[in-house]
């Protein structure tokens, strides 16, 4: 049962359809199209039927979207295509009949939802915590799908539509009332009774909502003053680097401009159908796809994990502190201990400031709660009764090893241990312990709140229950688990680390800085690399790029120019006054401190695809290494973990697509004229000589 | 039904001057912060708690202050405040007492808590009503008349009284009329108030008080950090009271206190309490666990020591103020048949020297150094509605390291209200 179906009296003589969706419901996939589409033929035939309400039955979830991983497997664009036009009528459909629909929104409102709240006269939503809009499918590569191009620029002007569509951002309900587009917003209880009030209200006056004011509709809708705003958008947009959807999506929009409004929204369907083909968008939703997956599997698993209600945290660094944060906020207690007073204190700071953001974005009473979760010591006094204890002091194994033999003191033998191990392994880190076994690596990356993998290494003695235990603890938290070999790096920090210090060979080898990063990001990645290497700070990328070739080898050895460069505290970027790099001015002085004082310009293509697959080889090397368990997993880990391009969907994928018989007498060339870093690993020339590709191998052929 | 009741854990904040570290820290957060850890050391849950009863001596908070209390620490329970001056603690004590004795619950937490700092402030009574006839006005002109015979000293903000709700008088007085009618000179005074700070510093050293302390994270002034970040914070993680550089020559050197107050009626000739030997009024909350063995042992939890017995008593604060702790005692000692020198640890309250040794002047043969053996008020500073807890959570350790025993603790408080608690291991 996806819709359950209500009538209540309105008015004399007559009635409401009350639409209830059941979580089921939340992605429009085929069979809810089918249950929604009978629905309104049965509403349709009641005659003294005046209005029709839709709301869900959750309050986490209002509507999510259309579905689809059901949509994009029929594979074929014209099915595709077929399929975008049926919600395309659909919602047409919604949107002519005479009774006024009323969207009553509690949870989250999500791309089909939106669309479904422009088709709506009337729309309410809760304040509640869960109730946000937005527009996420954007990040897959996808556009609106129903005409939610055209409605949202009729509504709201065409700035505000492409800004919502183009940053796929979430929005509080107060941001969407305040463009026009929420009626009310209201609390919780109070939904239903101004659903019906606004069905009412739009029976009344039966011209449907009320006029927006005459300034707005000249300055947002008028099509002359859009068609301005495209001109200047596109000049913008083209001067920069962009991928192929914002720059179909505004071709569309200006296509449409020209045209009636019916008729421009006749042109989203084919261009949904040709994004939703691409090899990029289709390369994001599969890495959303086992991402999912990888969470299912997790709920499936054989060993059961401790329960965790109560972790406590030994150092709170940014990670730590962003940790406390969204452990609280899940549901669970936690407590830090920092040894010094000081330390204690910024860590408080840290996660007070961490509080007052979730605080901005959600209802006060929530966090309120949050916080009450949190309490903080300088000794580990109430470390007995917790359930997983993180340690997340700095990378030194004397440290480490020091504080899980007090921990071993300090808590019970049910207790979990967690490290957060940049590239120590974990066997290292439990060398002394008396219950190795109990010790599990765990890595979240930083900023955590946006970084949605988490890394666990399991040593060769930790429990299977420690390793479950963690597992479980970090999908609770919102984070995509991917299990580990426990070997110096693992695999995040070890593909890394190889690709920064190439990029840092680059730069010794005479390319600008500006042009290694440029490209990297026309390649795709987020950041640049050298950009990153300020991020993360050279000291940090020394001390883990040192562990690394000690066991990698030279390919992962720190160039001694960026030795020099941290030992001057230096980076590639001028700092503004703040401490934060100026992403836009280069340090001039990191040429020479880098030994190349004439630098001169090159292809940012050629360097980012040479980056690229640097990082891409050193991520079959881990698959060789049985560092991952698997193709898919590193594809999740390096796309969610590094910024691997998503539109690749990963190494291992980005290497198939390229054809690994291709790919090998690239390597070879690469190798001739850079070196090492591109000698083909054994596992991709293996696969390359039996025609095969890592698809298959994730497939399991023999 | 009859059921025996067991303290399973304290834990208090440190104690600070009026003014200093905690003075901005609601009595909800550090009251909160207080009960959050007592639960936290024996490894609870916020569901294994039944009741939370909150003491708190002063008016300034608002009604619902136990529910913020337990609202700070994560509590969803049943939560009450009782208030009775200086002994509000041992009340809120004695209320979770009773109700697990009787069986009406099994798990309870007891917090106390004041904060002088935070003194409600209040309005004249002209202002008051000017504000009253404003919102009850229904015209323009009706409201402005209710502000017309307003005069400029009206808007001065009023501290709410400190002085004794009987008698009228100041702490500072009512020692001066001890100190006479004892016959208890400043000599003796200065050397209570010295050796209080020496104990108090002594104890700190041997690492007895730092183990009961939640460390209290306070926000300070808003400044730019490396992360470009406002509001920081910093961790009070000490009692401010007790100084080593209290001598007895600085006690000496303090002025008398009454001689300047007017109506002190005590000319300076021979006025004998200073600022040394009367105690500061300091911040700060503690908390207690309490449960039944049964409870205790179900959820895994050590119990330290029976709270076997709790009364009150009463002096007339007109000839024997601040002195109930000692009716309270002597009434504690009857009903337990318990002789003086069977009580192995006595803590009591020091709101001043002289009323400290006036109670002790009423029990001859009392061992000294069982009393306030890791300094008192005199030190710490008085901290009316969680000094009960605080005197408390000394004779648990102070036992616990004795060895077991009997520990009393009797409290003092202004209207003559008094009380005695009795701990056995």
């Amino acid at each position: 049962m996806y819709f359950d179906l209500q009538f209540r009296p309105l008015a004399v003589s007559r009635r409401v359809a009350i639409v209830t969706a059941a979580p089921e419901a939340a992605r429009f996939g085929p069979a809810v199209l089918d249950a929604f589409e009978s629905l309104l033929d049965v509403i349709d035939a009641e005659r003294d039927v005046a209005a029709l309400i839709y709301k869900s039955a959750s309050t986490e979830v209002f509507l999510h979207g259309a579905d689809l991983p059901a949509l994009l497997s029929c594979g074929d664009r014209r099915e595709i295509e077929g399929h975008c036009t049926r919600i395309h009528r659909l919602f047409a459909r919604l949107a002519a009949a005479r009774r006024p629909l009323v969207c009553a929104i509690a949870g989250e409102c999500l791309d089909l939802g939106v669309e479904l709240v422009l088709v709506s006269q009337g729309a309410v939503a809760t304040d509640g915590p869960r109730t946000v809009f937005g527009m996420p499918q954007i990040g897959l590569g996808l556009p609106p799908i129903a005409g939610g191009l055209t409605r949202l620029r009729q509504r709201v002007g065409l700035t505000s539509a492409l800004e919502i569509i183009l940053d796929g951002k979430r929005r509080s309900p107060r941001a969407f009332a305040e463009l026009g587009l929420l009626d009310h917003v209201v609390r919780p209880e109070a939904l239903d009774a101004v659903a019906l009030a606004l069905a009412r209200d739009r029976l009344d006056n039966a011209g449907g909502r009320p006029k927006r004011g005459l300034a707005k509709r000249i300055l947002g809708g008028a099509r002359a003053s859009a068609r301005r705003q495209l001109k200047q958008l596109q000049k913008m947009r083209g001067a920069g680097d962009d991928d192929s959807t914002s720059l179909s999506i505004l071709d569309v929009v200006g296509r449409g401009l020209s045209v009636s409004d019916a008729d421009a929204m006749r042109l989203e369907p084919p261009m949904f159908a040709e994004l939703a083909v691409a090899d990029a968008t289709r390369a994001r939703v599969d890495i959303e796809r086992a991402a999912a997956e990888l969470g299912q599997r997790l709920e499936a698993a054989d060993v059961r994990g401790r329960k965790v209600e109560r972790i406590g945290l030994v150092g709170a660094g940014v990670v730590g502190g962003d940790l406390a944060v969204a452990a609280a906020d899940v549901g669970v207690a936690v407590r830090v201990r920092e040894k010094e007073p000081a330390a204690l204190a910024r860590a408080l700071g840290r996660i007070e400031r961490g509080f007052a953001s979730l605080e901005q974005r959600r209802k006060s009473l929530d966090v309120r709660r949050a916080r009450a979760r949190l309490s903080a010591s300088l000794d580990l006094r109430g470390f007995d009764a917790m359930d997983l204890v993180f340690e997340s002091v700095p990378e030194n194994l004397i440290v480490k090893r020091r504080v899980f033999a007090e921990l071993e003191d300090a808590t019970r033998s049910r207790t979990i241990l967690a490290t957060h191990p940049r590239v120590h392994p974990v066997a290292e880190i439990a060398a002394n312990m008396r219950h190795p076994e109990r010790l599990v690596g765990v890595r979240f990356f930083r900023p955590l709140h946006r970084m949605r993998l988490c890394e666990v290494a399991a040593g060769p003695q930790t429990s299977p229950r420690a390793l479950a235990t963690a597992l479980a603890f970090a999908h609770r938290v919102g984070k995509v688990p991917i299990v580990v070999r426990d070997a110096p790096g693992f695999f995040t920090a070890r593909v890394l680390g190889v690709y920064l210090a190439s990029a840092v060979a680059m730069l010794e080898s005479g390319h600008r800085i500006e042009d290694i990063d440029r490209g990297a990001t026309r390649a795709g990645w987020p950041i640049g690399p050298l950009q990153l290497l300020d991020s993360i700070g050279l000291q940090t990328a020394v001390d883990v790029g040192d562990v690394l070739a000690a066991s990698l080898g030279p390919r992962a050895a720190i160039p001694a120019g960026l030795r020099e460069l941290a030992n001057r505290g230096r980076g590639f970027y001028v700092r503004s006054a703040r401490g934060v790099a100026a992403p836009s001015t280069v340090d001039i002085g990191a040429y020479a401190s880098i030994g190349m004082p004439d630098a001169a310009p090159s292809d940012p293509d050629d360097l980012g695809e040479r980056l690229t697959l640097v990082a891409a080889l050193e991520a079959v090397r881990c698959l060789q290494d049985e560092v991952i368990d698997g193709p898919a997993s590193g594809n999740v880990a390096a796309v969610l973990g590094i910024g691997y391009p998503a539109d690749r969907g990963g190494p291992f994928r980005h290497l198939s697509m390229r054809g690994l018989a291709s790919m090998r007498s690239r390597l070879a060339a690469l190798e001739e004229r850079f070196g090492p870093r591109f000698r083909a690993p054994p596992l991709l020339v293996e696969l390359a000589k039996q025609g095969r590709n890592f698809d298959a191998l994730a497939r399991g052929d023999a | 039904m009859s059921r025996s009741v067991f303290v399973c854990n304290a834990a208090r904040t440190p104690w600070c001057r009026l003014g200093g570290a905690l003075s901005a820290i609601p009595a909800a957060t550090l009251g909160g912060h207080a009960a959050r850890d007592v639960l936290l050391r024996v490894g609870g849950r916020p569901d294994d708690v039944d009741m939370l009863a909150v003491g708190s001596g002063q008016g300034a908070h608002g009604t619902a202050l136990a529910s913020e209390v337990a609202a700070v620490a994560g509590l969803e329970t049943h939560a009450f405040r009782v208030s009775a001056g200086g002994i509000s603690s041992e009340q809120a004590l004695s209320a979770a007492k009773d109700a697990i004795t009787l069986g009406r619950c099994d798990v309870a937490i007891v917090v106390g808590v004041e904060t002088p700092s935070r003194r409600t402030v209040a309005l004249s009574q002209p202002l008051r009503e000017a504000v009253t006839s404003t919102k009850l006005a229904d015209t323009a002109a009706e409201k402005l008349r209710a502000w017309a015979g307003l005069k400029a000293a009206d808007l001065r903000p009023r501290a709410t009284p400190t002085s004794d709700p009987v008698t009228g008088e100041s702490l500072a007085s009512v020692a001066e009329g001890v100190a006479l009618r004892f016959d208890i000179d400043r000599d003796a005074q200065d050397r209570l108030a010295q050796r209080s700070h020496q104990r108090a510093v002594d104890a700190w050293q041997a690492d007895r008080i730092r183990p009961r302390l939640v460390a209290i994270p306070r926000p300070v002034l808003r400044r730019v950090d490396e992360d470009n970040q406002v509001s920081a914070m910093e961790i009070v993680e000490r009692d401010d009271g007790p100084l080593r550089t209290v001598s007895e020559r600085s006690l000496a050197s303090e002025p008398t206190l009454v001689s300047r107050t007017p109506g002190g009626r005590v000319p300076s000739s021979v006025a004998t309490v200073t600022g040394g030997n009367l105690a500061h009024p300091s911040d700060g909350a503690a908390a207690i666990l309490l449960a039944t063995p049964d409870a205790a042992r179900a959820r895994g939890w050590t119990t330290l020591a029976c709270l076997d017995d709790i009364l009150f008593d009463r002096e007339d604060p007109r000839t024997q103020p601040w002195m109930g702790g000692a009716a309270a005692l002597s009434q504690l000692l009857e009903r337990q048949q318990l002789g003086l020198d069977a009580i192995d640890v006595l803590e009591m309250t020091e709101a001043s020297a002289a009323t400290s040794l006036a109670v002790i002047s009423r029990f001859p043969g009392l061992d000294p150094r069982v009393v306030n053996r890791w300094g008192g008020a005199l030190a710490y500073g008085r901290c009316d509605g969680a000094d009960g807890l605080r005197l408390l959570t000394h004779a648990l350790d102070r036992l616990v390291l004795t060895g077991g025993g009997d520990a009393v603790v009797a409290s003092s408080a202004q209207a003559g209200l008094g009380a005695a608690v009795l701990l056995r291991i």
